[in-house]
């Protein structure tokens, strides 16, 4: 008989390696930004691979589109138009969070 | 990270490690931090600097969840994010059950 994957305890064990790998690029950014780059790539890549979402709080430590994390002097944030704009200085994209106005 | 036997399928990017066995002597006895993991390679921060070493043939002493561990070097010689499911297999085909 095949043996039969075991779903749960993989995505138990990608949640913790995504959790380790963007942590490690937090550090890791102000010594080796394109190794904290590599991080982030590879966190992703687990994501995907094994359909885990990435934690809210994680993922706005990062640009969507070129995977570098965020640090002083490489973005930018404004407030408009009742949304939140973090821009990437690297590539450009534009992250759009909007807040909405809660609700009497 | 209760489960030691899971080293095989956890995340190895800033583990201490140590190099015990290879083929190649000048490479026993390198100690240090890992930093980045490819399909056949690992990169170990030294003191003297970042080494590559190849994953197969060698023997590694690894510390994980608050243990040391002997692990041989072909057992992890897949691409970091297939070792998930691999390594979980592995454990699953050697003792016919997994702990959680």
């Amino acid at each position: 008989m095949m043996l039969k994957r075991e779903k749960k305890l993989e995505r138990k064990v990608a949640n913790e390696r995504i959790r380790i790998l963007i942590e490690k690029a937090e550090k890791m950014k102000f010594e080796d930004y394109e190794l904290a780059k590599r991080y982030i790539k590879l966190a992703k890549k687990i994501s995907m691979k094994y359909r885990v979402r990435i934690p809210k709080e994680l993922k706005i430590k990062f640009c969507k589109k070129c995977l570098y994390p965020y640090k002083l002097d490489k973005f930018r944030v404004r407030v408009r138009k009742s949304r939140v704009i973090i821009t990437c200085l690297n590539c450009g994209f534009e992250r759009r969070i909007p807040i909405r106005p809660k609700r009497q | 990270m209760s489960n030691p036997a899971l080293v095989l399928a956890h995340e190895w990017i800033g583990l201490d490690v140590e190099v015990i066995e290879s083929p190649n002597e000048c490479e026993v006895g390198i100690k240090g931090q890992i930093i980045d993991e490819t399909m056949k390679t690992l990169k170990i921060k030294t003191d003297k600097g970042v080494k590559t070493i190849a994953k197969k043939h060698r023997m590694f002493k690894i510390k994980f969840c608050n243990r040391v561990l002997k692990v041989k070097g072909d057992l992890i010689a897949y691409r970091p994010e297939d070792r998930i499911k691999k390594g979980i297999m592995m454990i699953k085909r050697a003792k016919g059950k997994v702990w959680i």
